[in-house]
């Protein structure tokens, strides 16, 4: 996480706390024609091959629109620099494709994902970066405003490898409480290159007894770019402090019709993953 | 760095030629009005052998050629009591009056006030000016009277909303807004991000706000001037004033060091600790302070010298898990000499700094960033004759930036120590300015200023394949930041970039009638210093960078047009304007910018351009029972970032796009009714157009969130803005002899409670759809507050 965002955060939490109230309106939104969305993250768990490899596609749809129409029957195969090509298939018209056939992979290897959708072709390129390092996890409770929070940090040092680009790692890491829904967040190594980086999950809701599930993946510099532009177009209510935002460009081409690309990311990562039971814990 | 004053400098003589004389029978009155204490600007000299007046400049200073003859002239003060000055003219006079104050006048905290009546011959325009006395009527948040606050009720200025820092003039950025505190740069103008301005207006004397026609003594920033000056302590009598509200509390206290001689005024001001935050809970805490200074010095008729100071800090701490603390501070020393009855001089050194620091304990670490700014100007005045004026001077600002220097908060913090490069940069100018009477209908203010910028070493600076940045791939659509490839030492005093431009300054006047005028102006500003802030409005830890290899200086052209009246002798005033700005090198930041704790700001910076245009109309009644102003704005501020080349795409598609404080309408009604001695009534209202916004077109989802896909930037706008305030102050015994004197100010922001939006937020609520939040931060907020005088 940046200090940017930390310290944003900071400034709109003190800002508002009294004195500002939010409400919910009715707002009359511009529509536009909808767009071919991917979710293509071919995530290598080393340890654990049983999951298949899924690909999921999907249509922009009306800002207050309840559901999230499905892309269907479109063709998708990734490719590796040999040539050899790993077809999916869809699962029932869900928009889901998979396979349990994903290609090997090595650090630095480039894959390339093809689409074909409604007549139109689709490409993404890109790299995938060894997750070198091991977690550990910490538990902790603080109290802020007179509440206590039990904290759960995941703990990993960063990674010593060198690739083209040395100077910097990226890292995603996702928090999920008993099998709820993830929450994610990425930061960089910069100010701490070699050290131990440090992600926190902090839940008014947490409990004694909940598992804390945690997912670590590393990622490329444009993965990295392309989720903190993903984190400020959801983190948009900022007041006056909110930042510009504009359509999150991934890197689906469209090679068809180079105006429209697809929007979402195809990536490649490691995934390592560990778990952590929240226990009793004395009052500070 | 100090030129000697000489009379008569060798360039003045290029001007000379132009200048012409009228007829041999008349004669010229120079004079300067005054107090006890100090120069008053503004006030009201009128002739009473043919109904003419006149206004003294912001230097207490006026002068009228007349005939030979016997005259009257009546000068008038608010506040204090009229002077007559008889006079027989048969050769150059020089007068100097003093005003007594009028104690019957002053029951209430009533320290100045100026004559609003125009100098319609003045060419001058663009230039709004309010007394401490003005900010103080108009009904406020909380109960505090407050500078910015007042200025966004006048035409040509507005800001981002409730709560947001800074303000913007005639479609400028906060940080194009030079604002000078006796003469030092202030860095940030706002406390508690923008609730509050630094100014505390009991220390205040008065202000002066260039939207355009910025006269050539004035530089370094491309959008407006605000002159502060802050008040002298009284030399004859020891005296405080002081108030206690529901937000802060300030005390005054000024009078004679040496009666006559030496004054002293010293002025505090600070929020209550628990500021916004829960009072039960003892460890967070959200407040500011800051203290206004000046000693005067009156070593004779001829020099005086000044030594004031600012110092003021927002401080926030919260469970020790975070501490924030921001602020600046102003030192300035000034030196004014008489030299004759046509030239005088003033030497400044003056100092500032602006600081910000911020310990987050969760993360660990601590966070230090600053710039500072040393300054010597030796500025002159000369009165060459009848018809001319000049001004003339240099000004040498030395910026030290400090942009940052990250360090572990404790021993286990995987925070590693890191300074960042400091950079810094001389900027130099050098200006002439002539005040010049073509004919008696038509009066010029030209001037020209120089400025040489040049930022040196010892730094190290990028290099990058091309000497590009930014990356750019053509087939995402997607600008990044580009690797460095090598870098490039700078020896101490070795020159990084050097930039010079000229800026061409002119204004006409040309005189109607007895009542009215029209005036034109041309303006050309210059600014090397940066303010980088990628949000909708600045917030503390927008950082300011030089311009340098990659970032060029920003220049901004200003034309404008003016038509002004006096109605009923000055009892109302009918001033309006259009205006067009256009700009270019107007930073702009990729998507997915951070600007904060990045060393290399050069790799997120595209360069564009921007323009601005409207229509400003201000009415006031300026006497009676019933004073007001009503004041409107229709305009346009917009920018543009096109690509580097035709390949790329630049921001938003390469098309204009509204700024963040773009407002098409702004309408300010302010009124003031004295009922009584002890009765005094006031009322604003306020209408805007709300600030631009950006929606989505669509949403799709992505790692199960559903994501916001917004379109075109900034192309929708907030519901409109408005809200009605009312206050109103009573002052118990108006006519006690006692010193002590007193009054309660009570206060009601937004009557009608009005649920402004701040912002409208898209977002997925606990059951997974999509939902539009809006915020509003102030809804109706009563306030009271106490004043004293003794």
């Amino acid at each position: 996480m940046s200090i940017r965002f930390f310290s944003l955060t900071v400034l709109i939490v003190i800002c508002y706390m009294c004195l500002s109230c939010e409400e919910v309106i009715d707002i009359d939104l511009p529509s536009s024609d909808p767009k071919l969305v991917v979710e293509a993250n071919l995530d290598y768990n080393f340890m654990d091959y049983s999951q298949p490899s899924v690909i999921k596609l999907s249509l922009t749809t009306e800002y207050f629109s309840k559901d999230v129409p499905p892309a269907n029957g479109a063709i998708v195969w990734i490719e590796d620099a040999n040539k050899n090509t790993y077809p999916f298939s869809e699962v029932e018209n869900s928009g889901f494709y998979i396979t349990s056939f994903a290609p090997d992979i090595t650090d630095g290897q480039e894959l390339t994902l093809h689409i074909e959708y409604d007549n139109e072709k689709y490409e993404a390129k890109e790299q995938f970066y060894k997750l070198d390092t091991e977690i550990t996890l910490s538990q902790s409770k603080t109290s802020y405003f007179n509440k206590s929070f039990y904290e759960v940090q995941i703990n990993y040092r960063d990674s010593q490898l060198d690739y083209e680009n040395p100077e910097r790692h990226y890292y995603l890491t996702e928090q999920q409480r008993n099998r709820g829904s993830y929450s994610w967040t990425v930061q960089n190594n910069e100010f701490r290159e070699g050290n131990v980086l440090t992600s926190t999950y902090i839940s008014e809701d947490a409990q004694i007894g909940d598992t804390i599930h945690f997912n670590l993946y590393k990622i490329s510099k444009n993965y990295y770019n392309f989720i903190y532009k993903i984190s400020s177009s959801v983190n948009n209510g900022g007041g006056p402090f909110q930042i510009p935002s504009s359509t999150v460009k991934g890197n689906v081409r469209n090679m068809t019709n180079p105006k429209n690309n697809a929007l979402g990311y195809f990536r490649i990562t490691e995934q390592k993953s560990a778990s952590h039971i929240i226990h009793p814990e004395q009052e500070e | 760095m100090i030129n000697k004053p000489c009379k008569h400098p060798l360039f003045l003589l290029l001007f000379l030629y132009f200048s012409q004389s009228f007829s041999q029978n008349h004669f010229t009155i120079k004079g300067t009005v005054r107090d006890q204490n100090e120069s008053l600007p503004g006030a009201i000299i009128s002739l009473k052998e043919n109904a003419n007046s006149f206004l003294s400049d912001e230097n207490g200073r006026f002068e009228i050629t007349l005939e030979e003859g016997l005259y009257t002239l009546q000068i008038n003060f608010l506040g204090y009591k009229e002077h007559v000055e008889h006079i027989a003219l048969h050769e150059n006079k020089t007068l100097d009056i003093r005003l007594d104050r009028d104690s019957a006048l002053l029951n209430e905290l009533i320290i100045t006030q100026n004559s609003k009546t125009l100098d319609i011959k003045k060419p001058e325009m663009s230039i709004n000016s309010l007394k401490a006395e003005d900010i103080q009527k108009m009904p406020v948040i909380l109960g505090e009277s407050d500078l910015v606050k007042a200025l966004v009720q006048l035409p040509g200025v507005t800001n981002a909303g409730e709560g947001a820092s800074g303000f913007n003039v005639r479609g400028g950025t906060a940080g194009q807004n030079l604002i000078l505190l006796d003469k030092a740069s202030v860095f940030s103008s706002s406390h508690l991000f923008g609730f509050f301005s630094i100014f505390n207006t009991d220390a205040i004397h008065d202000i002066k706000l260039y939207k355009g026609g910025v006269p050539a003594r004035y530089g370094g920033r491309a959008s407006s001037v605000l002159t502060v000056n802050q008040k002298s302590g009284d030399f004859s009598q020891f005296q405080g004033t002081g108030g206690i509200g529901v937000i802060s509390s300030r005390l005054t206290l000024h009078g004679p060091i040496a009666r006559e001689k030496v004054s002293f005024i010293v002025s505090g001001r600070s929020s209550y600790a628990h500021l916004f935050l829960k009072l039960q809970d003892n460890k967070n805490a959200a407040y500011f302070y800051d203290l206004n200074t000046k000693i005067s010095y009156h070593f004779d008729a001829r020099n005086k010298l000044f030594l004031s100071g600012y110092f003021g800090r927002d401080l926030f701490s919260f469970q020790n898990a975070l501490n924030n603390k921001f602020g600046n501070t102003l030192i300035n020393l000034s030196w004014e000499h008489q030299f004759s009855s046509s030239l005088y001089a003033t030497a400044t050194v003056n100092f500032s700094d602006y600081i910000y620091n911020l310990t987050l304990d969760f993360v660990k670490f601590n966070w230090h960033s600053s710039i500072k700014n040393y300054n010597i100007s030796y500025d002159l005045s000369h009165q060459i004759n009848d018809n001319w004026s000049l001004k003339y001077g240099t000004q040498n600002v030395l910026n030290h930036f400090f942009p940052g220097e990250i360090s572990p908060s404790e021993e286990s913090s995987s925070i590693k120590h890191r300074v960042f490069e400091r950079k810094q940069a001389w900027e130099n100018s050098v200006y002439l300015e002539a005040e010049h009477r073509l004919t008696a209908d038509l009066t010029f203010n030209y001037g020209l200023r120089f400025t040489n910028f040049r930022r040196f070493g010892n730094e190290t600076i990028n290099l990058y394949a091309n000497d590009l940045p930014i990356t750019y791939d053509p087939s995402l659509e997607i600008y990044s930041e580009a690797a460095i490839t090598d870098t490039y030492t700078y020896a101490k005093n070795k020159t990084i970039s050097n930039y010079h431009n000229w800026d061409p300054r002119i204004t006409a006047a040309f005189q109607l009638s007895d009542t009215e005028s029209v005036k034109a102006g041309y303006t050309s500003m210059t600014q090397y210093l940066h303010l980088l802030s990628n949000t909708a409005a600045p917030t503390p830890l927008d950082i300011w960078t030089p311009s340098g290899p990659y970032i060029k200086p920003e220049r901004v052209h200003q034309w404008a047009l003016g038509y002004f009246k006096n109605l009923k002798q000055g009892v109302y005033t009918l001033e309006t304007e259009i205006y067009y700005k256009k700009g270019n090198n107007h930073i702009d930041y990729i998507d997915g910018a951070e600007l904060v704790g990045n060393e290399h700001i050069e790799r997120v910076i595209l360069n564009g351009s921007s323009r601005a245009y409207g229509l400003e109309f201000l009415f006031r009644k300026n006497s009676g029972k019933l004073t007001g102003m009503l004041s409107y704005t229709l305009s346009r501020s917009e920018q543009r970032t096109p690509g580097r080349d035709t390949t790329e795409i630049g921001i938003n598609n390469g098309e204009w796009y509204r700024t963040p404080h773009d407002k098409l309408h702004d309408l300010a009604v302010t009124i003031s009714y004295t009922l009584s001695d002890k009765w005094n009534f006031n009322g604003s209202f306020t209408l805007q157009s709300g600030r631009p916004a950006t929606y989505p077109d669509s949403q799709y989802e992505y790692l199960g969130t559903r994501i916001p896909n917004f379109g075109l930037r900034n192309h929708y706008s907030l519901p409109a803005f408005h809200h009605l305030d009312f206050s109103c102050s009573y002052t118990p015994k108006p006519n006690s002899t006692k010193k002590w004197k007193s009054e309660w100010v009570f206060g009601v922001y937004n009557v009608y409670n009005r649920k402004n939006a701040a912002s409208i937020s898209f977002k997925e609520n606990d059951d997974h759809y999509n939902e539009a939040v809006k915020m509003s931060i102030f809804g109706i907020v009563p306030s009271i507050t106490y004043n004293f005088q003794f």
